[in-house]
């Protein structure tokens, strides 16, 4: 979405418009540009692509391996880069679209860049009974954002998840899957500081 | 007063998880050794006799599916294990892979050798990403040991997607593509990952073989209900004292639960329902509550046991807000292939939306009951089958919850 917007932008400056209808906001769209530029300077370089690759190859000779070497990517990048998905798709003896597919098919997978930290907020029922909606408040006025975006200083993402399998306390949020089950929203500037402190 | 029996759990908490000593110390993997000398055929009518039934939701007999899987001749069959328990209010696998791994790794492996595989897979939900290292680790300390035989297992990884809980999608994302649930049958135990026979399982069930083994088919059916045998680990949450997680026979009822050993309602307030099974589990009133969990009772309420989650809401809860939840739950988690689920939990969720905003009206209620039937009698796998079933539960059971939503919608037109 990210990324098709960007090469719209560019070919259209008018249609930036249109990218803030999707849901996009100009600061979102600016730092995509500046983060594809500095993508395609990297490429332009080979760098990234050798690096891609090789923590591609580690996988390619495992059986169904493609999802292992997206986590993989993601583990290294925070998402997973266009060129490192067609690079994947190569690898993997399939087609780009095929391979965009499963990127876009699982949750946990991003195909646009995030915060070096990406909290997950649980909104399933058990969460949302007690209290889910009044955590995301206070991590959106913490941090400055809503839900879905990173915050200025690439810190921080705030994406909705499902149930996380820690229900014995609830509302619970992840920290680059790390549970926190039990969380206020009083706890919520505590969290955010000893992650800001690491 | 109803107790605990921990039978899957027997080990929670006694044992260290990546000390591989403490279990051998605690019995274990004497169940694996007696396994390869009763023989393949014995194993697997040792499970049947014991009718354990699958304890992942759908129920099917253990024994049957193993055998099935052992009948068809093939060079190379796989044993999966079904680790992506994503419904809503549930933890149980996690409880066991996190504090006793090697109670799966045994089942697994005695479910290897009897239906002639050697190599399993366990597939964890991504959510769980700490898992992973004890999974390996245990599976490291087995094999170095050489307690599984020919027997290999690699622990795989999800990506977030609650479909692949079913498990012609589970097999399609081991296989490194989309989750997408195909058309059954061919059924797993006869063309599976990689188009090979598979034994599908869930966690809590092959973590229910090694008892089994040791102490006999006639011990483990003897135990709760006589056609769903043995115990069911539930998970607590919502409005109840004891927000834990309980291992009890399959007889126990909903109230034995709720009320017992889940220490009744929170701060003194009244019940009101309870969803048993997770998010795709029907919303149960107080008036069932004496039904005993097992998976043939809690259908013949048009419930299901599913997963083994309750979560207990009280008299102050807005049964059409927390259905809404329920609702939206789907349409992030429906994969999109067939349309009636696609469609279908799109529509339920904006309907209960509208009404819950107070811009309802009483044809809603039949558009919500209808949607339901289509989409039970025509989506492609158990998870656009399942979506109306909290639904129509609300319905039937809480209507007076929806015709005052609906009322309020009257009002402010």
């Amino acid at each position: 979405m990210g990324g098709d917007c960007l090469h719209i932008v560019l070919q259209n400056p008018k249609s930036m418009v249109a990218c803030t209808c999707f849901g996009l906001r100009m600061g979102d769209i600016l730092r995509l540009m500046v983060l594809n530029l500095k993508s395609i300077y990297n490429i332009q370089r080979g760098g990234v692509l050798v690096e891609y690759k090789k923590l591609v190859d580690d996988y390619t000779s495992m059986p169904g391996g493609l999802i292992e070497a997206f986590h993989a990517i993601q583990n290294e990048h925070g998402y997973l880069p266009e060129a490192a998905i067609n690079e994947a798709a190569e690898a993997f003896k399939i087609s780009a679209a095929e391979a965009y597919g499963v990127a876009t098919f699982y949750s946990m997978f991003s195909v646009k860049p995030r915060g070096k930290y990406v909290i997950r907020i649980c909104r399933s029922a058990p969460c949302h009974v007690e209290g889910a909606q009044e955590v995301i408040a206070a991590l959106e006025q913490e941090l400055g954002i809503c839900m879905g975006g990173t915050s200025n200083d690439g810190l921080f993402s705030l994406e909705f998840t499902e149930c996380v399998g820690q229900c014995q306390e609830r509302p619970v949020i992840t920290i680059n899957g790390e549970p926190y089950a039990g969380v206020t929203p009083g706890d919520v500037p505590g969290i955010l500081n000893e992650i800001r402190n690491k | 007063m109803v107790k605990e029996n921990r039978v899957v759990l027997r080990n929670h908490g006694e044992l260290d998880p990546l000390k591989i000593d403490e279990y051998i110390a605690r019995d274990g993997y004497n169940a694996l050794k007696k396994a390869f000398n009763m023989g393949q055929d014995d194993v697997i009518e040792e499970v049947k006799a014991s009718k354990l039934r699958g304890r992942g939701g759908a129920g099917f007999s253990c024994g049957l599916k193993w055998l099935f899987t052992k009948q068809v001749e093939a060079d190379q069959k796989y044993v999966v294990c079904n680790a992506d328990e994503g419904e809503p209010g549930t933890y149980k696998d996690r409880m066991i892979m996190q504090y006793d791994p090697h109670t799966l790794i045994e089942g697994m492996a005695i479910c290897g050798y009897a239906v002639g595989a050697d190599k399993g897979y366990i597939y964890c939900r991504g959510e769980y990403p700490y898992i992973l290292d004890i999974l390996n680790t245990a599976i490291g300390q087995a094999a170095e040991k050489g307690l599984l035989g020919d027997f290999s297992i690699e622990v795989r990884y999800g990506a977030g997607a609650y479909v692949c809980g079913e498990e012609t999608a589970l097999l399609a994302s081991l296989e490194g593509k989309r989750g997408e649930p195909s058309c059954k049958p061919p059924y797993p135990t006869v063309e599976g990952v990689w188009k090979k026979p598979t034994v599908v399982n869930n966690v809590e069930t092959f973590a229910s073989v090694p008892s089994i083994i040791n102490k006999g088919a006639e011990w483990y059916s003897s135990i709760g209900d006589p056609d769903y045998p043995g115990t069911k680990i539930l998970t607590l949450s919502g409005d109840v004292n004891n927000t834990t997680f309980f291992e009890v026979p399959t007889d126990t009822t909903l109230r034995e639960v709720i009320f017992g050993l889940g220490g009744g309602m929170k701060d003194g307030k009244a019940f009101k329902a309870a969803q048993v099974g997770g998010n795709s589990g029907a919303f149960v009133p107080e008036s069932l509550l004496d039904t005993p969990i097992a998976f043939d009772s809690m259908e013949s309420i048009s419930a299901t046991l599913g997963s083994g989650a309750v979560f207990v809401l009280d008299e102050t809860r807005d049964i059409v807000d927390v259905s809404c939840r329920v609702a939206g739950f789907f349409v992030h988690e429906s994969c999109g292939k067939c349309a009636p689920c696609r469609i279908g939990t799109t529509r339920i969720h904006e309907i209960i939306e509208r009404i819950g905003q107070g811009r309802g009206n009483a044809a809603d209620l039949v558009l919500l009951k209808d949607l339901g039937s289509v989409m039970a009698g025509s989506c492609l796998c158990g998870l656009g089958q399942a979506a109306p079933v909290p639904i129509l539960s609300v319905l039937k059971h809480f209507a007076e919850d929806y015709d005052a939503a609906i009322a309020r919608a009257g009002e402010v037109c």
